[in-house]
Order: structure tokens, then C-alpha cells, then sequence
């Protein structure tokens, strides 16, 4: 907008009169379409304004006044204020109705000692209680699997890690390969034969050494099993 | 020393504080209540809150009434208090103000008595029910308005003051009260051509 429209324009809402007493003004505004709009829209405005209607102060407001200008603090005199409004019998039909109405007090139930008992004794459980049952339960956004997903990758990125990843699989890559290479290639080794001997003993001192052992342990010392000649003389 | 007319009410006052609601300053009440109650809706926007300013307005000014030195007239002192109060009570019921954007005259609760400017001219219910809701539209209007430039909005096209009653109400100088009422100007041509253009073309 140029400075003359600018000036115009504040000329015009400045202007008590109206353009037309301003020669100046007149001619910028045959001249000027834009201005001549503004105009007119301006008159418009101040026109509406001016012509609202004026609300007349309600009567209520001289009961206000005469209770703020009565002597006192103020505070007495609001409840003089407040006291002095008319107080509204209550309707017959009303009052009848609560005289029919059956006195019937419900009773708290027994559960509700407990209840209070409870969250009496230990308030935070009780609390944890009544509470935690009303949580949402909240799915995890997709992006938070997007992150997961960075961040087991993102362990490959630091070079150190990459080494240590690479020298592992190497290591069970020829571990691997290695026991599949021998059980090729290796010479195959003699079994052993297994076999049982049945041998019939007439004493105990024919026994194998652990055999009597054992024989003595399951016996609980009770059987004699060492042989004749291992046993000493009282000296 | 410049002339009040409420010079010789206002002295009375001053003479003999008053006990009450009563003798001068009781013709100072009529004179100014109209014209207090009216600034004050316009700038709270309900009955209620203009109710509330208003009688704020006339205690403050049954307390310091004695105190009133004509430095400026006694009609630009009335209107501070009554602009100062309306914002004041506008901001401290905020919640409730919101709810009264809806429709200001609900809000009050109270069947305002209107004081028409046209009442020599007879107008049909239709005309009547359209220049109320053109009245409805241009108090929103005015309501969307900031605190100050809603007050000098009121003060000026509704009050019709003029730029120095302004300036010397609102305590700022000449040239803030042009550049606000320019800027009020502004956000009202936006808000209210449409709605002028759709009111006077149908």
C-alpha cells in the first residue's frame, strides 16, 4: 500500500465528517477504487456501531447499588443483600410428594467393612488395587519395532563388534567343518568285546577284591568276607 | 479550569458525603447508570458480569467520590472505572465467559429492556428479528475484540466520545487512541463486512 492510500485510509477513520468535507480527500478517493472500497466499508462499520441499540440498566441494579453504598464492610452488607431476596415458598405439590415419599434408607453392605478395613491397614495396596485393573493396555507403536530392529542391526556397525562376530562364526565354521573332515577320514578304531563268565566260588576268598568289598558294605560289616589268611593273630 | 456539567452534583457529594443511595448522589446514579450498565455489557458481553461491573462501578464510585479533583470531567472518570471494572470482572469469570460467547443474553438469565434508538419508526417482526440478529452479530464482533480495543470501540461508535473524552478516559494519549481504534477498525472491517454485506443485500 502506498504512503497516500495509507494516509487516506487514517484520514478516514480519524474523520468525524465525512469525506466530503475533505477536497483532498474527495479526489483521492474518485481516483483511488481500493480507498473508495475502504470508505464505504468504514461507514458501513461506524454506521452499525453507532446505531446498536442501548441496553437500559435493569432494575436489579438499584438493589445492587443501594446495598454497595450502604454503611458497613462489604462483606455485610453482600449478605444483607443476599437476605433481603425474596425467599420462595416451596410449591404444595412438592412438599407433598416428599411426605408420601417412603423413608426407606438403604444399608451399606457388609463386604464395605472389609473393604474399608482393607484399605485402611495398607492404603497403597489398595490403591494399586482399584486402579491398576482400570489401566489400558497400550500396544506398542510400530515405530517401536523399527527402533528394535535399528538397534539389534546398528550392533553390527562399530567395527570392533563386526571383528568379533566374523572371528565366532570362522571358529564354528571350522569346528564344524573339521569333525565332519575326521569322521571321513579317519582310521576306524577295534570295539572292544563285551561277555559275561559264570564262575561258581565256595568261599568268599575266591572273590574278586571289589566284589568282596561290596559284598562287605551291602552286608553292613555283618558277613566276614576277608580271606582266612589276611587275618592277623592277637600278638 | 475547564466546565463539568456534574460539577455542582459532584460537589454536593463532596460537601455532605453521602449515607447511601441518596440526595446527589442519587441523581448522579440516575444520570450515569444507563450509560455505565450499557458500557459494561458491551465490553463483558452478559448481563450478569455488565450487572456485577456496574455495581462495582457505583461503589467505587460512592467511595472515592470525595476524593474527585476535576482534573478530567466526571463523566471520563465514571467511564475508567466502569472500562477498568468490565475488563476486570471480563477476565476474573473467564470460564464463564467462554460459555456466554454462545449467546450473551442467555448468559444473564435477564430479559434486558432495550432503549431504541428508532422507536419513532415502526419496524415489522421481520425487520425487528433481523436487526437483532444483525445487533447479535456485531456484539461478537466486539467480544472478539481484545480488552483495550473493545473499550475504545464501545467508547467511541457506541458512547460516541470523543478522541480527547477517550484519551482522558482511558488515561493514554491522543495518538494510542487513533492507532488502537485503527487497529480495532481493522479486525471489525474483517469480521463485520460480510456479515453487513449479507445483511443489507438480502
Amino acid at each position: 500500500m502506498n504512503p497516500i492510500c495509507q494516509d487516506t485510509r487514517d484520514r478516514l477513520l480519524e474523520s468525524e465528517s465525512s469525506a466530503g468535507d475533505d477536497a483532498s480527500l474527495s479526489a483521492h478517493l474518485a481516483a483511488c477504487g481500493e480507498c473508495a472500497e475502504f470508505a464505504r466499508r468504514a461507514r458501513q462499520i461506524r454506521a452499525s456501531l453507532s446505531q446498536v441499540s442501548r441496553v437500559a440498566a435493569p432494575r436489579e441494579l438499584d438493589g445492587l447499588v443501594v446495598a454497595a453504598t450502604q454503611p458497613g464492610s462489604r462483606q455485610e452488607r453482600a449478605v444483607a443483600a443476599l437476605s433481603s431476596l425474596a425467599r420462595l415458598p416451596a410449591p404444595a405439590e412438592l412438599v407433598g410428594r416428599a411426605l408420601e415419599a417412603p423413608t426407606v434408607r438403604p444399608r451399606a453392605p457388609a463386604v464395605l467393612d472389609r473393604l474399608v478395613d482393607e484399605d485402611l491397614r495398607d492404603a497403597s495396596a489398595a490403591m494399586a488395587r482399584r486402579f491398576a485393573g482400570r489401566l489400558d493396555r497400550r500396544r506398542a507403536p510400530p515405530v517401536l519395532r523399527e527402533r528394535l530392529q535399528e538397534s539389534a542391526f546398528s550392533v553390527l556397525r562399530t567395527d570392533t563388534t563386526r571383528r568379533n562376530v566374523l572371528a565366532a562364526a570362522a571358529v564354528v565354521l571350522l569346528l564344524a567343518s573339521g569333525g565332519w573332515w575326521l569322521s571321513r577320514h579317519a582310521a576306524p578304531t577295534e570295539s572292544p568285546d563285551f561277555g559275561f563268565e559264570v564262575r561258581y566260588e565256595a568261599g568268599f576268598g575266591g572273590l574278586d577284591p571289589m566284589a568282596r568289598s561290596l559284598l562287605g558294605g551291602l552286608s553292613g560289616g555283618a558277613v566276614d568276607v576277608a580271606p582266612r589268611r589276611e587275618r592277623s593273630a592277637p600278638k | 479550569m475547564r466546565t463539568d456539567p456534574d460539577r455542582p452534583l459532584v460537589s454536593a457529594c463532596q460537601a455532605s458525603p453521602p449515607a447511601g443511595l441518596q440526595g446527589a448522589f442519587r441523581d448522579l446514579y440516575e444520570q450515569y447508570k444507563d450509560r455505565v450498565y450499557n458500557v459494561c455489557y458491551r465490553i463483558t458481553g452478559n448481563a450478569t458480569d455488565a450487572l456485577d461491573a456496574s455495581q462495582e462501578t457505583f461503589g467505587i464510585m460512592f467511595r472515592k467520590i470525595g476524593e474527585f479533583r476535576f482534573e478530567s470531567k466526571f463523566s471520563s472518570w465514571v467511564y475508567r472505572i466502569a472500562v477498568n471494572a468490565s475488563i476486570d470482572i471480563r477476565r476474573r469469570s473467564g470460564s464463564r465467559w467462554l460459555a456466554s460467547i454462545e449467546g450473551p443474553h442467555e448468559a444473564g438469565g435477564l430479559d434486558l429492556p432495550r432503549v431504541d434508538m428508532r422507536d419513532d419508526r415502526t419496524e415489522g417482526p421481520s425487520v425487528a428479528a433481523s436487526r437483532h440478529e444483525l445487533e447479535e452479530e456485531i456484539q461478537q464482533a466486539i467480544l472478539r475484540l481484545s480488552p483495550k480495543m473493545r473499550a475504545i470501540t464501545v467508547l467511541r461508535y457506541i458512547e460516541s466520545l470523543s478522541y480527547e473524552e477517550i484519551a482522558e478516559t482511558l488515561h493514554v494519549s491522543i495518538g494510542t487512541v487513533k492507532s488502537r481504534l485503527s487497529r480495532a477498525h481493522q479486525a471489525l472491517d474483517r469480521e463485520l463486512t460480510p456479515v453487513l454485506d449479507r445483511h443489507y443485500l438480502r
